[in-house]
């Protein structure tokens, strides 16, 4: 850029007016230190290679910004791994079981747990409150993911059919249905395990109809009804149910 | 350069054409900037290339609270200078310092520099600030609002120190004084950097 001697010589008088005395000095001085100006130019290759440089760099430094740090490329393949077997792995396995309890402790437990979800229930009844009737309901509902399991047969003359071993952890019912409804109600089973029961039908199964024998929590009353006491789901959220072989 | 702050904000967040922008609209007044420091084509080059390289390095550590991105930039070239000449003579005297950088001359900065025994007396008292203010206004034509920012002064100190140096290089060198100044130029960085603070 060409400076403006006179500003210059301007610039130089406002700050020190004495010398204005020598003026003309004063220009010519200021013009020909002007004109000594070594004349710089950049070389053009230099030009350009240093911008590839600097573009290099700042590729690279944004490469390195992008990258993962080493412990990271390492670590992440084996945290998604290892998240991804859990998801696959089969549900009922990863959801904690509840511990069957002793057959003395279930019955020493059930009568005041019965007492207590039977009070709820008609205390519920006696309010004709909706929010007593929700915590009631709440109290009696199954446990999600159950592990309550139950084995049943027909008996050999096809009037029965045998528990061979029941285990809840509320306390439910074995219902069996044909196509046409229930055919038959075991009592109500308590918490706990319990082995060979037997369910009698009001007739003979008949021969090369379904049966399907399903465990229901009972809703607290203790009496077994197809509105009330749900059907109990096992943790992939189906029946715990099983068909009858004859 | 207009909206120079965006350009440097995209820059800092690693805009290739951004950087370019302010790399075409830098260069050659950084150039100039080290030559007259180091009057070697070469030199000046490396010093160039290494601001340019620092200030990348550095583009995210800067933002307009710290001053203007020119006097940013100007103040890292002004430390590369000052580390070449560390680097290359790290113990030397102050009188020593004289001699860096001849080895870089051609021959006609050496022709050039053949009368800088008369001016030795005269750089013992002339603060490098006011060396430095002459070449910005005098040869790179800026004004003193923009060398104040550069050299982190006010434009009042700036004008006053010019004003010092024309009536001191009347004084001491009387018809000569032109050349005086350009041998000044011509005279390695450190001289004047000893006298100060950069």
């Amino acid at each position: 850029m060409k400076p403006d001697i006179d500003i210059i010589v301007k610039d130089i008088l406002a700050e020190d007016p004495e010398l204005g005395l020598e003026v003309s000095a004063l220009r010519a001085l200021v013009s020909e230190l002007a004109e000594k100006r070594p004349d710089v130019t950049v070389d053009a290759t230099f030009r350009n290679e240093l911008r590839t440089k600097l573009l290099h760099e700042l590729y690279v430094r944004k490469e390195k910004r992008t990258r993962l740090p080493w412990w990271l490329i390492y670590t992440v393949p084996v945290g998604v791994t290892a998240m991804l077997l859990i998801m696959v792995r089969p549900t009922a396995t990863v959801v904690p079981t509840m511990p069957a309890p002793t057959s003395t402790e279930s019955f020493d437990a059930a009568p005041a747990m019965l007492e207590m979800e039977r009070g709820a229930s008609k205390r519920s009844a006696e309010m004709g409150d909706a929010a007593a009737s929700a915590d009631a309901s709440m109290m009696y509902e199954a446990p999600a993911g159950s592990a309550d399991f139950f084995t049943a047969a027909f008996t050999s003359d096809r009037m029965a059919v045998r528990l061979a071993y029941v285990s809840v952890s509320t306390p439910a019912f074995v219902v069996v249905t044909d196509a046409t409804g229930v055919v038959a109600t075991s009592d109500l089973l308590l918490p706990g395990e319990q082995t060979n029961l037997e369910l009698l039908l009001a007739k003979a199964a008949t021969p090369g109809a379904t049966y399907t024998a399903t465990l229901h929590y009972d809703n607290g009353d203790g009496v077994f009804n197809t509105v009330d006491d749900m059907p109990a789901l096992d943790a992939a959220g189906l029946t715990i149910s099983m068909t009858l072989m004859q | 350069m207009e909206n120079e702050a965006d350009i440097v904000l995209r820059a800092q967040a690693g805009d290739s054409e951004a950087v370019g922008l302010l790399y075409d609209h830098y260069l050659d007044p950084i150039y100039r900037f080290i030559y007259y420091k180091v009057f070697s084509q070469e030199v000046a080059e490396d010093l160039t290339s290494d601001t340019f390289l620092k200030a990348l390095r550095q583009l995210g550590s800067y933002h307009s609270g710290k001053g203007r991105f020119n006097s940013w930039l100007y103040r890292i070239a002004r430390n590369t200078v000052v580390d070449y000449y560390r680097t290359k003579k790290e113990h030397a005297p102050i009188d020593d310092i004289f001699d860096l950088g001849q080895d870089d001359r051609t021959p006609e900065q050496i022709d050039t520099l053949a009368s800088l025994a008369r001016i030795e007396e005269y750089l013992q008292t002339l603060p490098a600030r006011q060396r430095e203010i002459i070449t910005l206004r005098v040869w790179e034509g800026k004004s003193f609002a923009e060398i104040a920012t550069l050299l982190d002064g006010t434009e009042a100190s700036m004008k006053m120190a010019f004003s010092r140096s024309i009536r001191e290089l009347r004084r001491v060198c009387g018809d000569s004084a032109p050349i005086l100044l350009l041998v000044l130029a011509a005279l390695p960085f450190p001289i004047y950097s000893y006298y100060m603070h950069i």
